[in-house]
């Protein structure tokens, strides 16, 4: 498969750069790290040239990001309002309302690069629970611009080897990308105990009026 | 610690998704070592040639000088941006034919130690 990527890449170019780095960026299983590895490999021999493949690599990535934030934001809203008239699930979508306020950023910032299979569902859930735009792209170009780097610097270092790189590189980010929505479904289901935790807390409470545990004598 | 039981406890099937999601990412670590262990071992040698490789590219993984794979392939020193591939379909003729005196070159090279 990788050689087929590969082949996609000497035959179109820049254009190959930007359709996949755009399409990656709205969940569409399309190959973006080895075509980016092949443009660094690609650029590294003189056949395409540098400042333009970077260019076309984070012009598809940034519109990508900013389409995938516009689809979330119209079709997500309306959703969380339907799932939201369930009080349980109300909280749950009010709790992941607060994290992106409060780390939207640094979510954007870090599916870029570090957690980039994360990305598209970033871009969609950003727009969806209401993230900021200018917040969102501010992290979002950044990040890009360091994935761009990376890669296409990894692709100019390992010009020789690409295939072998590759299989390395993927395996670190989808380990990564794993190991983060462990960490995160580990965190979700504490935050969801402590939240059950201290709403009994408050039910046994003297004078609170709900529970058993507080009446006297008890 | 405490916090975690408890949750674990409470929503089994977040539980058992982190938990999956936890093996997948150790699964994905392992494949990660093992990968760059083979590329540690593979460093020094550069990837055979293969039909999606420009002439450039060739230049740069094998060191070979322009000129050298312009005549070994048959070709003008300064041509596009064009796969071996493309280059035989062009020739009519087979890509191990094309690459045979690549690899030959490829090969002396190697043996004067170049």
């Amino acid at each position: 498969m990788s050689a087929e990527v590969f082949a996609f890449v000497a035959q179109w170019g820049l254009a190959a750069l930007f359709v996949t780095t755009f399409l990656s960026c709205l969940a569409l299983p399309v190959p973006s790290s080895l075509v980016m590895l092949a443009g660094g490999a690609f650029t590294a021999s003189g056949d395409l040239v540098l400042g333009a493949a970077a260019g076309a690599a984070l012009a598809g990535a940034v519109l990508g990001d900013q389409a995938g934030f516009a689809l979330g934001r119209a079709g997500g809203a309306a959703l969380l309002a339907r799932l939201g008239r369930q009080p349980r699930r109300a909280a749950l979508i009010a709790r992941a309302r607060d994290f992106v306020a409060t780390r939207g950023g640094v979510a954007v910032f870090l599916s870029r690069w570090l957690l980039s299979p994360l990305g598209p569902w970033v871009n969609l859930g950003g727009g969806a629970a209401g993230l900021g735009w200018a917040r969102f792209t501010a992290a979002g170009v950044a990040g890009e611009v360091l994935w761009v780097a990376l890669y296409l610097g990894f692709g100019r270092v390992f010009a020789a080897n690409l295939d072998a790189f590759a299989a390395v590189i993927g395996n670190l980010s989808g380990a990564l990308a794993a190991g983060a929505v462990a960490l995160g479904l580990a965190a979700l289901a504490r935050g969801r105990a402590r939240g059950r935790a201290r709403g009994r807390a408050r039910g046994r409470r003297p004078g609170s009026g709900g529970g058993t545990a507080g009446r006297p004598g008890a | 610690m405490k916090g975690a039981r408890a949750g674990w406890r409470r929503h089994p099937w977040l539980a058992a998704l982190a938990a999956l999601a936890g093996l997948a990412a150790l699964a994905f670590a392992l494949r990660a070592l093992v990968a760059a262990v083979m590329l540690a071992r593979i460093a020094a040698a550069p990837a055979p040639v293969a039909p999606w490789m420009t002439p450039r590219l060739i230049v740069r993984a094998h060191g070979l000088s322009p000129d050298e794979v312009a005549v070994a392939l048959g070709i003008a020193p300064a041509t596009g941006r064009r796969t071996l591939a493309e280059i035989a379909a062009e020739r009519g003729i087979s890509f191990e034919d094309l690459a045979a005196p690549l690899v030959a070159a490829i090969e002396a090279r190697r043996a004067e130690g170049r």
